[in-house]
């Protein structure tokens, strides 16, 4: 038993890949950040805001993100500084260096949007994987171009496909906590239907709540995505039928219940970017 | 006590990290990038299995509870009111950086902690900010995730409805409504609204 878990710990995260798979990693989450950060343009402004809105969120909470009260120009000049290293990473600009600092930097900025009230959807905001990820490439191994596959290239790599894949395990884990298998019902998809008409006003939502198969078919689905989603992480042909399904997925939800997912380009670590490379390496007759 | 605990786990996913980029390759290196990998493991599994939020470890909490008939929504509507007295739905981007569903937490949660001297402050810093994005909603300027990319900007997650029409003058008031209605009724029967908060100039 321990000898096939440490096979499986082996084949996850130290079988060689090609250093594309990092390179598109770094690509995929800068590029996630900037646009995130693009949309946000007014993050830093939180600075300016009077000390009576921090009530909820105490001292503690900002200070852990490095939000202490600095000056209005501090945080508009960080803010800049940090697209400057993101695209700098992008480029691949002393790669262990600006992933550290983007990483870092976005460690402070991520819960701007959310800290007065305590963050409750910060995980949602589109920075978490970014976050992490960047740090965790600041770790690794810079790819470089050419070099054989190797160990070095899997282990960031399927480290940041895994932490995708709980921000589709972890949900299930949730419901199945807080309202247990009943989630999974086409009555609850209904009245989340219901619900959220009345608040997003989402397109579908009446049409899905007047259809109970449909409510079902939510449900069962939302169940299986949700519940599979770790096998991104052990098959690569598991993580590009992920893609497609997961698409779907958040599209309905947009349609249904108003929700978007900001983390929806992220998707594009889940193709197999170590068999993209292979095959770019691979001679071409002539 | 809590917050500390979590920048430690942060601190401690740095210090690992950094003694995998401090190692050359060969069984050292291996074993230090086991213990983050592990670590990362653990603490990411245990923010999901124990539901405890850590922050960029994180529990991932939404959309959980059961929605059921009987299940109430409750929401606040932020208004501004116009010099001849008319209201105005704002935007749920009127107070960026910060979204409608987070000041409504705030909203609802805050002032009761508050003397009246600070909710006057408060309240009078988001008239001033709604102030600001009237001007630019009637100038023809986007607001929030629209400001630089436009259509291409991520918005928030919450859909919630837009609301760009603003009047050709100031806002003279901000007032804050809480209604509520069951999901078996509909919004079209929601209880009365209800005055919350009020702020004049």
């Amino acid at each position: 038993m321990r000898a096939a878990l440490a096979a499986v710990w082996e084949r996850v995260w130290f079988r060689p890949a090609h250093p594309l798979c990092l390179t598109a990693t770094r690509a995929i989450l800068c590029l996630q950040a900037l646009w995130i950060l693009l949309s946000r343009p007014d993050l830093p402004d939180l600075a300016r805001w009077p000390v009576e809105f921090w009530v909820l969120a105490g001292r503690a909470l900002p200070a852990r993100f490095g939000i202490v009260g600095m000056p209005l120009g501090l945080e508009q000049g960080l803010f800049l500084l940090l697209h400057a290293l993101l695209l700098a990473a992008l480029c691949g600009v002393r790669p262990r260096l600006t992933c550290l600092a983007s990483g870092l930097l976005l460690y402070h900025f991520a819960p701007f949007e959310e800290v007065i009230a305590r963050m409750p959807h910060t995980a949602f905001g589109g920075l978490t994987l970014p976050t992490l990820g960047l740090l965790v490439l600041s770790f690794a191994e810079p790819p470089r171009r050419g070099s054989a596959p190797s160990a070095e290239y899997r282990w960031p790599f399927a480290l940041v496909q895994l932490l995708l894949a709980c921000g589709y395990l972890f949900p299930l884990l949730a419901k199945l906590r807080f309202s247990g298998p009943g989630w999974f019902t086409a009555d609850n998809i209904r009245y989340y239907a219901l619900g959220n008409l009345g608040v997003t006003g989402a397109p579908l939502a009446g049409w899905v709540a007047e259809r109970p198969l449909v409510c079902a078919a939510i449900a069962l689905g939302t169940l299986l995505l949700e519940g599979l989603s770790p096998l991104v992480v052990l098959s690569p042909a598991a993580a590009m039928a992920f893609v497609p399904a997961a698409l779907g997925f958040h599209a309905g939800i947009v349609l249904v219940i108003g929700y978007f997912f900001p983390s929806l380009p992220l998707l594009l670590l889940l193709l197999d970017w170590d068999r993209i490379g292979r095959r770019g390496d691979a001679p071409r007759p002539a | 006590m809590p917050e500390l605990l979590r920048g430690v786990s942060f601190l401690g996913f740095l210090a690992l990290g950094w003694r995998v980029a401090r190692l050359d390759p060969g069984p050292a290196r291996r074993r230090a990038i086991n213990r983050l990998l592990a670590y990362v493991v653990l603490l990411n599994g245990a923010a999901g299995l124990l539901q405890w939020d850590d922050w960029p470890f994180t529990s991932h909490t939404i959309a959980v509870g059961r929605a059921r008939a009987d299940s109430r929504v409750c929401g606040t509507e932020l208004v501004g009111v116009d010099d001849g007295g008319r209201e105005w739905t704002l935007d749920p981007y009127t107070f960026t950086p910060v979204y409608h569903s987070i000041l409504q937490y705030w909203i609802e949660q805050a002032p009761g902690r508050l003397d009246e001297a600070q909710r006057d402050r408060a309240l009078a810093f988001l008239l001033d900010r709604a102030e600001q994005s009237r001007r630019r909603l009637a100038a023809g300027r986007a607001l929030g995730h629209e400001r630089l990319l436009g259509p291409l900007g991520a918005p928030y997650w919450l859909l919630l409805p837009r609301s760009r029409a603003a009047p050709a003058s100031p806002y003279a008031a901000l007032r804050a409504y809480s209604s509520c209605w069951s999901l078996a009724e509909g919004p079209q029967l929601a209880t009365p609204r209800r005055l919350i908060a009020e702020h004049r100039r």
